[in-house]
């Protein structure tokens, strides 16, 4: 089960005296498939964002952070942080986990299609489209499982979503 | 008009880049203006922004109702937004989310009737509702999502199946009422829909494997057939999570999933794969132990492919490879065993991420051999060094963990380990270690015998370098070799490592080699000497630890008795430089903060005095001791932690004079007590004149070595110590039979008769040792105070006893009679009653008075008794109220003993450790006892919540903690049963008003005082028939275990009790009234035993259920007719129990071996209130051997104690010799609490019986089976269910209806013999139904199952908790 999925768009901000760059990342969206208080989730975020940033391109992509196991992508500037089961102990028999590669797969089939939808993604196409955006993820994404992850099969309500949802909204309401 | 759109929100935050905190509290503060506003366009754009700043993180709980609102807009648009904003700001504290229940419906049902109108506003619901679904929600919603899994569109069908799963977490009922939807969405036509049910069986199946067991083939077919990478992943999974259920699968999956890792060219899939099969070769193994023929090539693909992995660039693939291996290694412990994967692996150790870092180090412990066990740590040494953080710490424990594990069972070289352990104790960083690393060092000292002497010569080295002295060049090359860096090495040892490494130098003294050329400092004379200044260095008052301060003081100790001892190898020089250096140290040390340095330097000061080797003019001077602070203050001190000191003796230090503990600490004290008296210090000092310092510490080396090195120390299991504990008496008697070792004392009845000046002839040695303790132990210091400094200035030693006139003088006079001694220090000495009990035993052995022997023989056995009583958790009866309880317990209380018992033997599998730290062992009993309290407390409504299955509970599911009880009801769900008649659908309906009988609208219809009447002419009847019972019972007296036949009660369980082994008496049979039904079976039981038999006829006109019975159906011998019926547990609160008297025996008891059972009869209030009940109590003894004696309880509000007998064997049980009660019930609470005491073999413990709600009930006739569904299915019952585990071997009818018949309910018909619905009502009106249900097995009842419904929500919980108390 998926518990969260974050988007993050990384920034070098420039210390003043200094000339090394400290990198800093912002939400550019969120979903959670648990409930999680607002605080925890700010605090959650945090944290994760900075272990991910952290950490370079040749250092594997999971993370394992308080019982979670964190699974990130980078594109480019933006970074998919997809948060799972951490593994129980090997052996532990029946317990099933995401498989790792699988939501590598998974995101990057989150961003292909994202591409599709938006030409090319980036980080201004999520922030004025917050909404399709969140609606592309439900699409592909329920309750923490994967839903879909045929492109056509995504995109399609997603126009016709959009075009229900402009219907009568004129210029006069 | 002119709010903000959200893209103005986005703008002015990035435009403010400066204060976008600000900017955005204003933004917050419009929205709040915004929301409220009537138009919903407004509202709706509002919610949007909103819903954007949640995401930055700011709280939009506020607007929780403007979201439904939002929601409920007829517009798409605005829905849109409503939903979303719901789905991300609703938590489990958002209480509006039931408002939501209509809307949502709504659009469920709206999409109904193909198409595509309602489809989208549909799948905006289903996604919303997977997201804030509750158990309410879950219960309401669960019909129309399921219809909506068969929707023409399988956009719908895909989503709804994925958030049925939802709904089942909070739901568990729902998953039997559903669950053939899901598996017919297997074949569904759409791929998506086939993905979407495969996810969901999978994550169910992960919770309860067992339920999905027969989709297996139809799996493998999937498994065979599709080319869905993403399904087949879960396909995989699932089969895998199947295996353990089914170890055949295990076997068939095997070629399959290897035809995969072969073909496939996913990594996904193949990672997959191979893990599934690394998961399921532990099952693989045949029923005959062989494995299958392609087990060995499977195993070599497995580790082959997860080598490729490990060898790629992708440093994915290289962290999942050492996972897999991981996994691999369950089964197949030695694969990487092979030296192809060590450098493979050790590489990955050097990988600069520390996910893979630590993935790898797992794996180690797989690898090593005996052959390569040193090379590999060696390699991990290195690492430390480099390491930082928690890296490091890891690395060190793993380094530990290759070493010892199982027994040392890799380790050759004990000194190279040894070294490592040193080269550890010097690193920086990993601190938490420190008592890991210390306990090792002790450990391997303590069990192998060849390396003691190089341990000693180690941590001498230690010590002297953690003192703070500089290391001499050279002498520690050893060392040097292993540090690989020596400059890493750090200046200061790990403090933890200090009191380890002073105690093994001290225990194993005799083994210091003098001819290291350690030196402390220039002053050294010596090693002995070195070692000495080292550890009682005045420095270390300030930077030692206290608790190390005292070990120090004992290994200084030690080492001065080895030095005297070691003859030529320890010059007179260095002898002489060790005693001066402890006697100018000790004064120090006995000024310290803590109690336990002070108390040990002070005995050590007083001992060395007494012996001679501490000078006479030492003591002249003040310096001494503390200013202002008398050596009598000090004495009275040392009395005070007497106690501590006796622990203290068990410790290390011990003298073993004749084998056992107790004894011989007490010898230690007597020796050194009168030796420090003024006395033996004048003695000492003629003698001293004459010969020089060292050649007095050889004379008494014998005695110093007697004192402290007695015998080397061994290690003892925990195990071996409970037997210690547990038999302390026999242990105590073999020390009385046993000679006294008197040599001991010789050399102080030396001192005396060159005290008196007399020949050998007329002293003993109580004399000696005993008579003259009392004055330093004085009520009142200033006399004894005086006395002292009167014998200090050399006056007659008797001058001194007789001034101190305060302590009582009889001790005084060496001619008393020991007997007298004794006692009177029982009566008067608060001191010597508290602490010294085995002092007391060996103080008797002299007088050889056997009555106070044995009462002092019974203190320690009482103080080990309650360490008894935690113990026994293992022994005694796991009753199914406790049983679950009882295992956690055990289980922690194993790992503890593991947690403690680091090493374990090295060579016996006995052997366990004891790594010189008894307060650990000491802590076990304590914690255990802790445990064993929390049972007793708890046993009474404990697991509440465990199987109610018909109330889950929604959990709260924000803590990781939580997250796995969220799926707990999901994982009880058995779909392998067929539905029961009453698991439908959950329907919505109004409140169906129950058609009025004829009889009820008549009375209704009656006036009033008609109604009066016939209650009184009820009562009247019941008044007749009370008296009546009395007569009966009177006469029938001490024919208790009779019972009256009132009560319908079960059928007697107990097969241990031979007072109330059952032949039932007549059981009365109302022909006319429908309960019988109820009762069928437990007639075809009295038939079968006592056919014979006549069944009372019950009186017209009562309420059918409180049938009289009739003095003719009483059999005489009425002891052996006990009527059956159910008996109850009443809670015993043993951790109050306390000795009342000595006179039982005075063994302590596992109270978990008593219990104490009651029933309850009904009988009719007089009043014609709430009702009332009789008890029957018995006590069971369930202890192997022990018998109880003087059995009696006293409840709260009775006068006298009734007694239940003298005596009760083990493994039977005592009956209460007649009724106890009335107790009439209160009108507040359903059942009816009974407090007081129960008393046996002179302990009182705290009892409560808690009298069972069912009395207040009557069972309902008439009902048909249809009728009970159609009162359920109207919502408005409290339900609640139990478990209750049949021991006795019930017969499955009649463990039906025993439980019916307790809860006085009428089998509804329609029933089978495993279950059965049950009703009834309180006179009050309020409805109970009970479904019960029985699990079997061979015809016998193992488990019976109590649903409780009822109008009534307290009167539901107490049934279940009456429920819960049946013995059955």
């Amino acid at each position: 089960m998926i518990f969260w999925c974050v988007c993050v768009c990384l920034h070098y901000k420039r210390l003043c005296s200094f000339e090394n760059r400290n990198k800093q990342g912002q939400t550019r969206l969120s979903s959670y498939y648990e409930w999680l208080n607002m605080d925890e989730r700010v605090a959650l975020e945090s944290e994760i964002i900075r272990k991910c940033l952290s950490r370079s391109e040749l250092q594997c992509s999971f993370v394992e952070y308080r019982g979670f196991k964190v699974i990130y992508r980078r594109y480019a500037s933006l970074f998919f942080i997809v948060g799972t089961k951490a593994d129980v102990i090997a052996g532990g028999g029946a317990e099933n986990n995401e498989n790792e590669l699988g939501l590598l797969e998974f995101i990057h089939t989150l961003v292909e299609t994202m591409d599709k939808w938006a030409g090319s993604i980036c980080e201004l196409d999520i922030m004025y489209q917050l909404e399709q955006v969140h609606f592309l993820l439900d699409e592909m994404v329920m309750n923490g499982y994967v839903l879909d992850t045929n492109k056509s099969n995504i995109l399609r309500p997603l126009d016709l979503i959009e075009r229900e949802s402009k219907k009568g909204d004129g210029v006069f309401r | 008009m002119f709010e903000k759109t959200l893209t103005d929100v986005v703008k002015g935050i990035r435009a403010s880049k400066r204060n976008t905190a600000l900017y955005i509290s204003q933004c917050i503060a419009e929205i709040k203006t915004e929301i409220n506003s009537t138009d919903l366009f407004t509202k709706a754009n509002a919610l949007q922004k909103l819903t954007f700043l949640q995401m930055m993180g700011y709280n939009m709980s506020w607007a929780s109702f403007a979201t439904i609102e939002t929601m409920s807009s007829p517009r798409f648009g605005h829905k849109r937004i409503g939903y979303l904003a719901a789905s991300q700001g609703f938590n489990q504290n958002t209480d509006v989310i039931l408002l939501t229940t209509n809307t949502l419906k709504k659009e469920l049902r709206g999409a109904v009737g193909g198409g595509m109108s309602g489809v989208y506003e549909a799948g905006l619901a289903i996604n919303c509702l997977s997201n804030i679904v509750t158990e309410d929600l879950a219960r309401e919603l669960l019909p129309d999502l399921t219809n909506l899994t068969s929707h023409p569109q399988p956009y719908l069908r895909k989503k709804a199946l994925l958030c049925l799963f939802k709904l089942f977490v909070k739901y568990p009922q729902g998953l039997r009422l559903t669950f053939s939807r899901v598996q017919q969405c297997l074949d569904d036509t759409h791929p998506s829909v086939i993905s979407c049910a495969v996810n969901v069986i999978t994550e169910l199946s992960d919770k309860n494997p067992r339920n999905y067991l027969h989709l297996a083939p139809a799996f493998f077919q999937l498994l065979t057939t599709s080319s869905n990478n993403w399904m087949l992943i879960k396909v995989v999974k699932l089969l895998g999570s199947l295996v353990p259920e089914e170890p055949r699968l295990a076997r068939k999956l095997l070629d399959p999933l290897a035809t995969i890792v072969r073909n496939t060219q996913a990594k996904s899939l193949l990672y997959e794969a191979v893990y599934t099969i690394t998961l399921s070769l532990p099952y693989a193994r045949k029923a005959d132990g062989s494995m299958p023929a392609s087990m060995p090539s499977i195993v070599a693909l497995c580790a082959e492919t997860l080598k490729t992995f490990v060898e790629e660039q992708d440093q994915n693939l290289k962290y999942l490879g050492l996972v897999g291996f991981g996994s691999l290694m369950v089964s197949h412990p030695k694969v990487l065993s092979s030296p192809d994967y060590r450098p493979l692996v050790l590489a990955c150790l050097s990988d600069e991420d520390v996910t893979i870092r630590t993935r790898a180090l797992d794996l180690l412990t797989g690898m090593t051999t005996r052959k390569n066990l040193r090379e590999l740590v060696t390699q991990l040494l290195r690492h430390v060094d480099l390491a930082t953080g928690e890296y490091k710490s890891d690395l060190v424990a793993k380094i530990i963990e290759m070493c010892s594990g199982e027994k040392y069972a890799l380790l050759v070289d004990f000194e190279w380990y040894l070294d490592v352990l040193i080269t550890l104790a010097y690193s920086q960083g990993i601190e938490q270690h420190g008592d890991l690393i210390s306990g090792q060092i002790v450990d391997v000292a303590l069990r192998v015998l060849p390396v003691r002497a190089y341990a000693v010569r180690r941590m001498a080295d230690v010590l002297l370098d953690g003192t703070g002295r500089k290391k001499q060049k050279g002498l520690l090359e050893k060392e040097e070799d292993i540090m690989m860096d020596g400059t890493t090495r750090g200046e200061c040892v790990m403090p933890e490592i200090l009191p380890g490494a002073a105690w093994i130098v001290g225990e194993y003294s005799h083994l210091i080699e003098t001819d290291s050329e350690i030196q402390y400092d220039v002053m050294s004379r010596g090693t002995y000497h070195s070692i000495i200044q080292a550890v009682m260095a005045p420095s270390n008052v300030d930077n030692i630890l206290t608790s190390t301060q005292s070990v120090y003081v004992q290994c200084g100790m030690k080492v001065l008795a080895a030095a005297s001892n070691a003859g030529k190898k320890c010059s007179d020089v260095e002898l002489e430089a060790c005693a001066e250096t402890l006697t100018k140290s000790l004064p120090v040390f006995m000024q310290s903060v803590d109690v336990e340095v002070q108390e040990r330097a002070f005995t050590s000061y007083h001992l060395l005095t007494s012996l001679g080797i501490i000078k006479a003019s030492s003591l002249d001077g003040d310096n001494a001791f503390a200013p202002g602070l008398t050596p009598l203050d000090k004495e009275e001190e040392d009395e005070s932690s007497e106690e501590e000191s006796e622990e203290e003796n068990a410790e290390g230090d011990l003298l073993d004079l004749v084998g056992s503990r107790p004894p011989a600490s007490s010898n230690i004290k007597k020796t050194k007590k009168p030796s420090s008296s003024p006395a033996t210090i004048n003695s000492d000092l003629n003698l001293i004149a004459g010969g020089t310092l060292a050649s007095r510490c050889r004379d008494v080396s014998k005695t110093l070595q007697y004192l402290l090195t007695p015998d080397p120390m061994k290690p003892v299991s925990a195990k071996a110590q409970r037997k210690k504990r547990l038999s302390p008496p026999t242990s105590l008697k073999l020390d009385l039979d046993a000679p006294i070792n008197m040599s001991i004392f010789s050399s102080l009845l030396a001192d005396e008769r060159a005290q008196f000046g007399i020949g050998g002839g007329k002293l003993s040695i109580e004399a000696v040792s005993f008579t003259q303790q009392r004055p330093m132990r004085p009520a009142d210091p200033t006399p004894v105070d005086t006395s002292f400094i009167l014998s200090d200035s050399a006056s007659t030693p008797n001058s001194g006893l007789v001034n101190n006139s305060n302590a009582s003088q009889s001790f005084q006079h060496s001619g008393m009679t020991p007997q007298q001694r004794p006692q009177n220090q029982n009566q008067h000495d608060p001191f010597y009653l508290n602490s010294a009990s085995p002092a007391m035993v060996e103080g008797t052995a002299f007088g050889s008075d056997p009555v106070q022997q044995s009462q002092t023989g019974q203190q320690p056995s009482s103080r080990f008794g309650t360490i008894q009583l935690v113990d026994g958790d293992d022994s005694d009866d796991d009753t199914h109220g406790r049983h679950k309880k009882k295992k956690k317990k055990h289980k922690k209380d194993k790992k503890q003993r593991k947690k403690d018992d680091i090493g374990l033997s090295f060579g016996d599998a006995d052997f366990a450790a004891l790594s010189g730290a008894t307060e650990k062992a000491k802590s076990i009993p304590h914690a255990t006892a802790a445990l064993a309290d929390l049972t007793v407390y708890s046993s009474e409504d404990d697991g509440d919540n465990d199987d109610n299955l018909l109330s889950m509970k929604p959990s709260a599911a924000s803590k990781r903690g939580a997250r796995s009880n969220e799926f707990k009801g999901l994982a009880k769900v058995d779909l392998t049963t067929p539905l029961r008649d009453d698991e439908v659908m959950p329907r919505n309906e109004h409140r169906v008003v129950p058609e009025k009988t004829v009889e009820e609208e008549e009375s209704l219809g009656e006036e009033h005082g008609k109604k009066k009447k016939k209650k009184r002419k009820k009562e009247k009847k019941e008044k007749k028939k009370n008296g009546k019972k009395e007569e009966i019972e009177t006469a029938s007296i001490p024919s208790t275990a009779t019972g009256d036949l009132l009560d319908f009660g079960g059928i007697l369980s107990d097969g241990g009790a031979p007072t109330s082994s059952a032949a039932p008496t007549a059981t009365p049979a109302p022909a006319a009234h429908p309960i019988n039904s109820a009762f069928d079976d437990l007639l075809g039981l009295t038939a079968e035993l006592a056919p014979t038999l006549p069944l009372a006829q019950p009186e017209e006109g009562i309420q059918g259920f409180t049938p009289i019975e009739s003095p003719a159906t009483k059999p005489l011998s009425s002891k052996k007719v006990g009527k059956s019926r159910v008996w109850q547990r009443g809670t015993i609160k043993a951790s109050h129990a306390k000795q009342v008297s000595v006179s039982g025996g005075g063994r302590s008891f596992d109270w978990g071996n008593v219990s104490l059972e009651y029933r309850t009869q009904h009988a009719k209030a007089k009043g014609g209130g709430v009702g009332s009940a009789l008890v029957i109590l018995r006590v069971v003894n369930n202890t192997p051997d022990t018998a109880l004696q003087n059995i009696s309880v006293l409840l709260n509000g009775m006068d006298d104690p009734i007694s239940l007998g003298d005596r009760v064997n083990a493994g039977s049980a005592v009956e209460s010799n007649g009724k106890i009660g009335p107790f009439s019930y209160s009108a507040s609470s359903p059942s009816l609490e009974i407090k007081g005491s129960l008393r046996l073999s002179g302990w009182s413990v705290p009892i409560k019986l808690t009298l069972p709600a069912t009395m207040r009930l009557n069972p309902v006739a008439g009902l048909s089976l249809d009728a009970v569904m159609g009162e359920l299915s109207a919502n408005r019952w409290e339900s609640h269910s139990a478990k209750v585990e049949v021991t006795s071997g019930l017969e499955t009818a009649k463990a039906k209806s025993v439980l019916g018949s307790f809860l006085r309910a009428e089998e509804v018909d329609g029933g089978s013999s495993a279950h059965g619905t049950f009703a009834s009502q309180t006179n009050a009106g309020t409805q109970v139904r009970v479904l019960i249900k029985v699990k079997e097995s061979a015809g016998v009842a193992n488990t019976v199952k109590v649903d409780i419904k009822c109008t009534d929500g307290q009167l539901c919980k107490s049934l279940i908790s009456d429920v819960k108390k049946i013995i059955l």
